[in-house]
């Protein structure tokens, strides 16, 4: 019995660490970048510059997105995913 | 004299979200004037309501589109109690609006490890609409409890893990609340066959409009 309710609660604190680090990345490379100006001896920019990091992190994922977007129309199944997935308004 | 309001929340399906909104809002309705809001886009609650051979005690009513707290509370100013029976989803616009316009949410959670790995988030997005609505409470409540199951005894000490506050009140797994449904009545009009499951339904009503 304690056994379970160990075994319970154990599983409840690992899904939710599981669901803060999967909330992480988004987080992580602003404070990485936090730090990283500080060792430059920058006084006041350091608080600018995480967010300039941060719209760089932006940046690869927009990459990919117009690589996939150049792809498309070379592509054969270029409509299979909206086959498997049709574009439709989500009721709020 | 403002509407009470209290929002039936989870991420997850069939965690009892309709039951414990329809049940309560027949209880309610002994209290007060009793609207329903459906915000399920299944209509669940709605098809409840219409399918009895005796009206149901409470108003259900069904909302979709765009909404917000202060157009719903202006055009239900009328009832005195509102149950908003929130669609499984804390993302929806439905869901972030009805924690932003309820004085109570209850979030119900089944004994099962799966239903709490869902509803982990919901302390979070309760935090989020307190930024708008400060004195929102939240509840988790136990549903389907089954008192000779391990697992069910073992849920108390794994809610402790939400940093949320748990009612005392809680439901066991009763056929009437299934009954109750398929014939579009509420447990309180099932005489003594849904009488021990509208004890339950009271002791929430008393803890949350005590609390």
């Amino acid at each position: 019995m304690t056994n379970l309710k160990d075994k319970l609660s154990a599983s409840v604190r690992m899904a939710k660490a599981g669901q803060q680090s999967a909330e992480q990345p988004v987080s992580a490379p602003a404070a990485a970048a936090k730090t990283a100006p500080v060792k430059t001896g920058a006084t006041k920019p350091a608080a600018t510059k995480p967010v300039k990091t941060q719209s760089v992190t932006t940046k690869p994922t927009s990459v990919k997105q117009s690589a996939a977007a150049k792809s498309k129309p070379t592509s054969v199944n270029q409509d299979s995913g909206n086959e498997l997935f049709p574009s439709r308004v989500w009721p709020d | 004299m403002a509407t009470h309001v209290m929002a039936i929340i989870n991420q997850k399906g069939g965690a009892g979200k309709t039951t414990l909104a329809m049940n309560l809002a027949a209880g309610l309705s002994c209290r007060g004037e009793t609207i329903v809001i459906d915000l399920d886009p299944q209509g669940s609650s709605l098809q409840w309501a219409s399918s009895g051979s005796k009206p149901f005690p409470a108003t259900v009513k069904q909302i979709g589109g765009k909404w917000d707290a202060r157009t719903l509370h202006q055009n239900y100013r009328a009832y005195q109690h509102m149950v908003l029976d929130c669609p499984p989803s804390v993302d929806s616009h439905a869901s972030v609006q009805a924690l932003r316009a309820c004085d109570v949410a209850l979030i119900p959670v089944l004994p099962s490890p799966i239903d709490l790995w869902a509803s982990l988030r919901l302390p979070q997005e309760v935090e989020e609409a307190r930024k708008v609505n400060a004195n929102l409470k939240a509840f988790l409540v136990l549903n389907q409890i089954e008192p000779k199951s391990a697992i069910s005894a073992a849920m108390h000490e794994a809610l402790a893990e939400f940093g949320m506050p748990v009612l005392q009140a809680t439901l066991r797994r009763r056929a009437a609340y299934r009954a109750a449904a398929l014939e579009g009545v509420s447990v309180f009009q099932m005489g003594s066959r849904g009488a021990p499951a509208a004890d339950e339904i009271e002791a929430i009503i008393n803890e949350v409009i005590g609390s």
